[in-house]
């Protein structure tokens, strides 16, 4: 099987309903699987940035792209869609999708706040606030959650995760047999179909990857690590495709290696919601956690640049997202004592790139090699 | 903590920094100003002086080498440090200051120089640029909340980080005011237990202990002030002008880091009753239009209220940094009345509260128009100004003036005057219609 055949096989089962939406992985999408519904993950540029005139200049692209979509009715299908609080710009994402309500659709917008700190007391406060949601979309949808079906859906989500680490070892190797752009094509398949659906052909798929033993690509010189948050995806698609020498061997993003890193551990003596809170506090933190946590970011792309063996990391700054811009000294600093080129690129999730930087930062890594 | 010793130096390149870079100020004689608030007695001084001097004293306090200092984000509660005797300096505050000595233009391309960011929160950069040279006093430790935005938590961060001293964070769910009782009391809950732990820490860090029958007084304290001020603005409610808009403005209470504080209930209590003179005599004006101001002024050298006030007649009645969002404190049971408060700031819930505020806002004080002053690199503000002024336009007529409370970069008098004039001429037409 190849990625064509494997898109192929799961185009019927793209954006079927009954479908809740979501933008955050901080979203326990195990919850709303539990209710009966297909997840969807919104994650790349929905075409309608500039269709939005509700919620002023002051947010990011990601947030105008979504909102756009909606006025558009790009999410028609769906029945409702999960605003986690996760920072500023989702925080009024909400608030338009309530004001615009007679002309959006979906009309039915949830928000929780999701804490900023990965403690035992945020473990256990976010349970509760998890609780409170879970009884919000029993009531919405009259719909019944048992623990048993958490439970079934906890191990579907952990089914996919684990696939999906596994299609992320295969890019550690010398020669990946996927491209970045490939992994992106199969991690937007994965938040567009239902994950039944997607584990069942993603696996006899991701088993023929891990036989191939050539590469995917047969020359190239530089192994790139991304960071970000919501990323523009035409960057990979530039380093690979256009002749720079590069590939893209992990993501340290939303549409990355965050989505899925850690499982949920289900244990006899642990409530299934508390489990829930662990992990999706405990995962692999984002530029908007602060704390002790938040500060293993740096620690974690180390890591990652050392288990990739990334040769440089590309740090992509989304416009108006505070939390990226802010963060980037603190990665730049950690990251140059330890020896690892780094560059921003900034953009919206869409659109243009500024191909000439990257360009010649590849170029500035053949120079330091040369 | 020989890094307490440094203090004495920063004051003076803070000084000396604004002798070097000082622009056209609103507060041109700043210095000679604070000296002479000072030697005043407290009974010569108007609210607004004992303010000044309040603040210029705490201010001073913070360089002091013998000062226990924290550097706290806006919206923390001051009252366990005033009950622990150590002196709250507020970062982003102190880049309204900055703007106000007129050195803010050369601190933000200083900050934005670190940033790299040119559309970020001017508070937080400026304060950057300040931190980079060295201007702020060394704190003994520093404690973020996650209100009201996430330009706070990484200047927090950055904080730590340039100055080598420990940081306390404490999570504040968002909507508070929309939860349910239930969910409301987990989150109270929630947010006492990090403010105890933080007590925990600053016992640690400080060696001090924290002495609950003074923390009792202070949130004593703390309800006196309340509620002169309370009764202060219940005067303005339907009155003529009884006080200068700029001037309540310069109190924005929600900031204000005296709460807790003798000085803070004696400054409620000279206003109240300057109001209430002002009040006796018919008001210190005769406005035309009852106006209420959103968000805080442009801190930089600037005539927009002035304008407002002196050129088209209008009057402040309210200021949204002078809404006090809060219930009176349980001194019995101080930090589940801390998280209430914090939980409680309408600048923290989805915009529909604030939708509800200023409608019935405006009916219950006889509004004629609500004035917004952005700040162009606020993400939550700025959207919900400008979210506000569409939702409500056929209710209340609104005025969104895009700015920038600290950056005079972008500045320029004529272009807000052109839209100033065409609200109040709107203003000026509806009245007419009226009588």
């Amino acid at each position: 099987m190849n990625l064509i055949q494997f898109k192929q096989n799961l185009e019927p089962y793209k954006n079927i309903g009954p479908a809740i939406g979501w933008f955050c992985t901080y979203m326990p999408e195990e919850i709303l699987h539990a209710a009966g519904f297909n997840t969807y993950g919104i994650r790349k540029s929905s075409g309608c940035e500039d269709e939005d005139v509700y919620l002023s200049r002051s947010l990011c692209s990601f947030v105008h792209s979504i909102f756009g979509g909606a006025l558009e009715g790009k999410y028609d299908y769906m029945d409702g869609v999960i605003i986690a609080h996760c920072c500023e710009c989702m925080r009024r994402l909400y608030d338009g999708w309530v004001e615009m309500n007679a002309i959006v659709k979906p009309q039915f917008a949830y928000q929780f706040s999701v804490p900023t700190v990965n403690t035992e007391l945020s473990v256990e406060y976010f349970s509760k606030t998890l609780n409170q949601f879970k009884e919000d979309i029993e009531k919405q949808f009259n719909k019944h959650i048992s623990d048993e079906s958490l439970i079934r859906s906890i191990k579907i989500y952990n089914k996919t995760r684990q696939l999906l680490n596994r299609l992320y070892e295969l890019r550690k190797r010398v020669k990946p047999p996927v491209s970045g752009f490939q992994v992106q094509e199969i991690l937007d398949i994965c938040m567009s179909t239902p994950k039944e659906k997607f584990n069942e052909y993603f696996e006899p798929y991701l088993q023929e990857l891990e036989m191939r033993e050539s590469g995917v690509f047969n020359d190239f010189r530089y192994r790139v690590l991304l960071y970000g948050g919501m990323y523009n995806p035409s960057i990979i698609k530039y380093i690979e495709d256009e002749g720079t020498g590069g590939i893209v061997v992990c993501e340290d993003a939303c549409q990355g290696y965050r989505y899925f890193d850690a499982q949920i551990a289900i244990e006899a003596d642990t409530e299934p919601m508390t489990a829930i809170s662990r992990r999706y506090l405990g995962k692999m933190p984002c530029a908007r956690m602060a704390g002790t946590h938040g500060e293993r970011t740096q620690d974690i792309v180390i890591r990652l640049v050392r288990e990739f063996s990334a040769d440089a990391v590309i740090y992509f700054a989304t416009k108006r997202c505070d939390n990226l811009f802010w963060e980037y000294q603190f990665m730049k600093d950690v990251l140059e004592k330890e020896n690892i080129r780094i560059k921003k690129i900034e953009g919206d999730i869409s659109g243009d790139i500024p191909q000439r930087e990257i360009r010649s930062f590849i170029e500035l890594l053949d120079f330091i090699e040369a | 903590m020989e890094y307490r010793l440094k203090r004495t130096q920063q004051l003076q390149d803070f000084l000396k920094f604004s002798q070097e870079h000082k622009e056209k100020s609103t507060m041109k004689d700043m210095g000679e100003k604070a000296g002479a608030l000072l030697k005043k007695p407290a009974s010569e001084l108007s609210a607004s002086q004992k303010r000044g001097r309040a603040i210029t004293e705490m201010f001073t306090k913070a360089y002091d080498p013998n000062s226990c200092v924290v550097w706290h984000s806006l919206f923390m509660p001051t009252e366990i440090f005033q009950a622990m005797d150590i002196v709250p300096f507020t970062a982003e505050m102190a880049a309204a200051g900055i703007a106000g000595a007129g050195i803010s233009r050369v601190l933000v391309e200083r900050g934005e120089s670190h940033t790299q960011c040119m559309d970020s929160c001017a508070f937080a950069t400026c304060s950057t640029g300040a931190m980079l040279e060295g201007l702020f006093p060394e704190p003994d430790f520093i404690v973020t909340t996650s209100q009201l935005c996430d330009t706070a938590v990484k200047l927090a961060r950055f904080s730590a980080q340039i100055t080598g001293r420990k940081e306390f964070f404490i999570d504040v769910p968002f909507g508070g005011v929309v939860m349910n009782p239930d969910q409301y009391r987990n989150t109270v809950d929630y947010v006492a237990e990090q403010l105890k732990s933080m007590v925990t820490f600053i016992e640690r860090e400080t060696g001090r202990k924290l002495d609950e029958n003074r923390l009792y007084e202070v949130m004593q304290r703390s309800n006196d002030a309340r509620e002169w001020f309370l009764k202060a603005m219940e005067l303005r409610k339907n009155n003529y002008p009884l006080v200068r808009g700029v001037q309540m403005l310069d109190y924005s209470i929600t900031l204000l880091n005296i709460w807790g504080t003798d000085a803070a209930v004696d400054i409620f209590k000279s206003l109240y009753e300057e109001i209430q003179a002002a009040c006796a005599k018919g008001g210190i004006a005769k406005g035309i239009h009852r106006i209420v101001w959103i968000h805080l002024r442009p801190y930089y050298d600037n005539t927009i209220i002035n304008y407002i006030e002196k050129e088209r007649g209008a009057y402040l009645v309210h200021e949204m940094s002078n809404w006090i969002f809060w219930d009176a404190f349980d001194p019995e049971d101080p930090y589940r009345s801390l998280a209430r408060k914090m939980l409680s700031n309408p600048a923290y819930s989805p915009v529909e509260v604030q939708f509800d505020l200023y409608e019935n806002y405006g009916k219950q004080w006889n509004v004629e128009g609500y004035i917004g002053f952005t700040h162009k690199g606020c993400r939550h503000l700025y959207s919900s100004i400008h979210m506000c002024a569409e939702h409500l336009k056929d209710v209340i007529p609104w005025l969104v003036i895009d700015g920038d409370c600290i950056d005079p970069r972008a500045y320029s008098f004529p272009l807000v005057k052109t839209r100033i004039d065409a609200f109040f001429d709107m203003l000026d037409i509806k009245k007419e219609r009226m009588e």
